[in-house]
């Protein structure tokens, strides 16, 4: 049953806002919401979308432009850069997926 | 490579062999279930592996042994552009985390098993969940083949000849699945893994102090292929867009692939998916200091008969016996779990898409589990079969279009989580376009994956699977809106 009137009221724009949802947990439960889809894209994942999501994106403009990284200088351990650029954005993406998971997971 | 036996290595190689066998049938009463007689613990492992065993399994199922013998290869022979495994095996994880998840939710609270199932509940369309299915099985066939080319190397670099050891390998690998199931290849995982790190990280540690540095062995691989005239250790200008829509369109593939899948659908959860797509890069990274083991042959001076010699003939030629013999059980076995997964992941489509779905709709938890195993058995020997009566190259062939296949599956599986606006005949339109006219232009350019575009005088070759997809994506939305438009329409009094 979704509550009606100003209470209601109120939870929607707070479930709508985060800086307001932070707030308003402090004194409220939030309800649970029954699930209005049956698939949950639309509610669950990357809406609302927050910019955080955004880094999810840096991998693939650092190695979208392939002549950015295509040089041999300089070098890294003997690595020439072709090689040890690649090979730093495997940490790299698995450090910013980090960051976009710790956001999620505590926004939930 | 010369075919003497080296027992050290044969001795260890047979101990880790004999160690996962043992293991194999010892996971049916891993985390034992109530019944094993349940698709959902036979083929999914139950949907309880946490975050650790999802990360060996599904590691361990996606960076396959015909991968660790291939992409060193390639890039042994053709330098840098082999090098794209490491862009396409990173920008995978970011779609990883924030698709996967819902994909996951969907099938955990309807009961899917399969991609075709996710379909079908969507659309509620016979013939687009077959078309996916299908695709799914045939994509799989060859790509387990290739597991069967991967283990054959090792066989023969350990001086083995002729095809009874892999013939008793791949029975022994068939009857361990078909008792345990799913369950099987995950326990194994852990053993596979583990040895492949320690291979991985002495080889990158200690082969370049043997040939000088890696800055040396740079050098000998650019004078290797300065001397050849073709190839570089970096890539020419014309390479580019290959490069980039090569690792684009298999990026997107990959977790297309039912044995992908399985592994995503037996997993515990959202959260254990998540933190999967943050801790599996670190196989990449291994993926990444392998492929530059093709340099390292360079530099060893090794004079190869097969480009898939490189890593078996660096290990001989570097290590002592007893190392080379773990190395290689490392790859055979590595092998054995894509093997596993992958036929589990076909016989799962089979069960629920083509027997469930024409020959018995009634059929009960323990039948489909029943159907399953068999088809398990099938799908392997077939594999099997292939290997051992046609040419080597007709393998690596089909799994290079099964790669273009698969990719023609993915707006039906994954569009339809976002949004309700496609049609099912729509859909299987743009399949029928991609699939059919992605296969044409393979074929136009003599099973080579790249396909010339002509834009007046700049040509630019793109990676044929993506051509095809957009082809499917286009044909799909143009269908769509008009059936779409026709249903207003029809709607609207007169």
């Amino acid at each position: 049953m979704r509550p009606s009137g100003r209470e209601g009221a109120l939870q929607r724009y707070v479930r709508g806002n985060r800086s307001a949802r932070y707030l308003f947990v402090l004194t409220h439960d939030l309800p649970e919401e029954p699930a209005p889809y049956r698939h949950h894209a639309l509610d669950e994942s990357i809406f609302p979308l927050r910019l955080i999501w955004l880094f999810l994106l840096v991998p693939y403009a650092a190695l979208v432009w392939v002549p950015f990284y295509n040089k041999s200088l300089p070098e890294l351990f003997g690595f020439p850069f072709f090689y040890w650029y690649q090979l730093l954005f495997v940490p790299v993406t698995s450090g910013l997926i980090y960051i976009v998971y710790r956001r999620i997971r505590d926004d939930r | 490579m010369t075919g003497e036996f080296d027992y050290p290595a044969l001795a260890v190689f047979i101990f880790f062999f004999a160690l996962v066998t043992v293991l194999g049938f010892i996971a049916a009463h891993w985390r034992r279930p109530k019944t094993l007689a349940h698709l959902d613990e036979w083929g999914l492992g139950g949907r309880q592996f946490g975050t650790w065993i999802t990360w060996f399994l599904i590691g361990g199922d996606i960076y396959t042994a015909y991968t660790m013998i291939a992409v060193p290869a390639l890039v042994y022979a053709v330098g840098a552009f082999g090098f794209f495994a490491m862009p396409y095996t990173i920008i995978i994880y970011p779609f990883v985390f924030a698709v996967m998840p819902i994909l996951w939710k969907v099938a955990k609270e309807n009961n899917y098993v399969t991609a075709a199932d996710v379909v079908h509940g969507r659309y509620g369309s016979r013939p687009l969940e077959l078309a996916v299915a299908l695709t799914g099985v045939i994509a799989t066939m060859p790509y387990i083949a290739l597991q069967l080319i991967g283990m054959e190397t090792i066989i023969h670099a350990l001086g083995l000849k002729g095809e009874i050891p892999l013939i008793l390998a791949f029975l022994i690998l068939a009857f361990y699945t078909y008792s345990s199931g799913l369950r099987a290849p995950a326990l194994i995982a852990f053993v596979k893994d583990t040895m492949i790190y320690i291979v991985v990280i002495a080889a990158t540690a200690l082969i370049p102090l043997k040939l000088g540095g890696y800055g040396a062995v740079f050098d000998a691989a650019d004078a290797a292929f300065k001397a050849k005239g073709s190839g570089g250790i970096l890539l020419a200008p014309s390479q580019y867009v290959p490069y980039l829509t090569l690792a684009f369109g298999s990026a997107l593939a990959l977790f297309m692939y039912p044995h992908a899948l399985t592994a995503i659908f037996a997993s515990s959860g959202a959260k254990t998916i998540r933190r999967n797509a943050m801790l599996l890069p670190t196989y990449s990274l291994v993926l990444g200091l392998l492929a530059l083991m093709g340099y390292m042959g360079h530099a060893a001076g090794l004079t190869l008969s097969n480009n898939n010699d490189v890593v078996p003939a660096l290990f001989k030629t570097l290590f002592p016996g007893w190392f080379a013999g773990f190395a290689f059980a490392a790859i055979a076995i590595g092998a054995l779990v894509p093997a596993a997964v992958m036929s589990i992941g076909a016989a799962n489509l089979f069960t629920r898409n083509f027997w469930k779905a024409y020959v018995d709709p009634g059929v009960t938890p323990a039948g489909e589990a029943q159907v399953a195993k068999t088809a398990s058995l099938v799908v392997k020997v077939g594999a099997l079969l292939v290997i051992l009566f046609l040419p080597t190259q007709f393998a690596i062939d089909l799994q290079l279009l099964g790669g273009l296949w698969i990719l023609q599956t993915f707006p039906s599986v994954i569009f339809g989580l976002y949004t309700g606006w496609f049609r099912a005949s729509g859909l299987l339109a743009g399949w029928a376009i991609g699939f059919f006219g992605g296969t044409w232009l393979v074929w136009l350019n003599n099973y080579k994956p790249l396909h010339t575009l002509a834009f007046g005088e700049t040509r630019v070759a793109v990676y044929s699977g993506l051509l095809a997809l957009a082809a499917n994506i286009l044909v799909a939305s143009l269908v769509s809106a008009a059936l779409r438009l026709r249903s207003r329409h029809a709607l609207e009094p007169r």
